[in-house]
């Protein structure tokens, strides 16, 4: 198939335009043209939601296959499009964390790790998140860090548009005190 | 977007996002295709046993009778209803041959969570069709690729054969089923097409040895 198509793409051939066409639209490209738009961010918002970097690309090695296997044909808008990837990953860090409750003695270690940082470092801000609760955290990192409006919050975590509100004031309360202590 | 707070706006922009671990694409690759094709064996699995028990629950499909004697050829069209998701009605094709791992070949169309024709060899029934989704027509359709690219081949063995398609309304299929004598399917042909602008979507040359399999530019 490739020799096939480096020859009719020597020669102008439809038969190119043809197979490229039909190569850009398998699921695997939608999706990896997917990643290639939101991982950078999903990344920071499962690293400030675990606060431990070493479990991040396994939580999201889950949330990316659960993702790919279920991949929509299409979306309606980018906004449905984000609402529904960090739906998964949120579910995927809350399996985490239930996980890790089982398992304190790991979470020990990683609080160590954040002791000696320079004040506002990505570790401790990890820390300062790991202050509030997981549902906090969530609402937090999807308004402030992302930047969703309030429904769009609402969608991905499926509360009331007044608990994102509600979570929401109490999460930056309780971070700028945990904050500025440090 | 406007509801940002920019003191912890800006604090949580510290949050360096973690590298990739080493072989970490590799590692989603493998496992997705991995889980896949435990999902497409269970698949075919779970439809094996809902033919074996369509046999006895008559009512909820409609099990097309064959003279037993000495084989039969059943040949019926069926407009059937998709669902639809995201505007396009979506159908899913899969059609496996002989494999050491299943009890039976086959061949099954499905919409998101029904199943709309089925048959394998596992029963004594040729042809089994979600009589909700699918109706009895009489409308022309050639058994044949005409119009398609050209099709690929699976032999025995080949694990997963499925394919995605998307269509601006309902489907026209096209079933023929050669059965032996006690009403298992020998080979079948199944030429699928829109139903609206009657243009062809795939089609399927079945037997337990081999699967030959034509798909339109709706379908991937």
């Amino acid at each position: 198939m490739e020799a096939v198509l480096q020859l009719a793409a020597r020669r102008r051939d439809p038969l190119y335009e043809l197979g490229v066409a039909r190569l850009a639209v398998t699921p695997r490209r939608r999706f990896e043209n997917l990643l290639d738009r939101h991982e950078p961010m999903l990344r920071r918002v499962a690293l400030g939601m675990l606060r431990d970097a070493h479990r991040v690309d396994d939580v999201l090695q889950e949330t990316y296959l659960k993702a790919y296997r279920k991949l929509p044909v299409r979306f309606e808008s980018e906004r449905q499009e984000a609402v529904w990837l960090y739906r998964i990953l949120h579910r995927s860090c809350l399996d985490e964390l239930r996980r890790r409750r089982r398992r304190p003695e790991v979470f020990a270690e990683v609080e160590v790790e954040a002791r000696g940082e320079e004040p506002g470092s990505s570790l401790l801000v990890a820390a300062a998140l790991a202050e509030l609760p997981p549902e906090s955290r969530a609402v937090v990192l999807l308004v402030d860090l992302i930047g969703f409006d309030y429904e769009s919050a609402a969608a991905v975590l499926g509360v009331p548009r007044g608990t994102v509100a509600s979570r929401l004031n109490g999460a930056r309360r309780r971070l700028r005190e945990v904050l500025r202590s440090e | 977007m406007s509801d940002r707070d920019d003191w912890v706006r800006e604090r949580l922009a510290r949050l360096e996002p973690p590298p990739r671990r080493p072989g970490f694409d590799e590692e989603l690759w493998e496992r997705a295709e991995a889980r896949e094709r435990t999902l497409a064996r269970r698949w075919r699995l779970a439809s094996v046993a809902l033919a074996a028990v369509a046999a006895t629950a008559v009512a909820a499909a409609a099990v097309l009778a064959t003279g037993r004697a000495s084989g039969a050829t059943i040949d019926r069209t069926f407009a059937c209803t998709t669902q639809v998701q995201g505007g396009l009605h979506v159908f899913q094709i899969e059609a496996w041959p002989r494999d050491p791992q299943l009890p039976a070949a086959g061949v099954q169309l499905t919409t998101l969570t029904q199943m709309l024709l089925a048959f394998n060899t596992f029963g004594h029934q040729p042809l089994a069709v979600d009589e909700s989704s699918c109706r009895a027509v009489k409308r022309a359709v050639p058994l044949s690729g005409k119009g398609l690219p050209a099709a690929s081949t699976f032999n025995v063995g080949y694990v997963h054969f499925t394919a995605r398609c998307l269509l601006g309304g309902r489907l026209l299929v096209r079933v023929r089923v050669h059965t032996d004598g006690s009403g298992r399917p020998l080979s079948a042909l199944l030429a699928l097409r829109m139903e609206k602008r009657n243009l062809p979507v795939s089609f399927i040359r079945w037997s337990p040895k081999r699967v030959v399999a034509a798909l339109g530019s709706r379908c991937s």
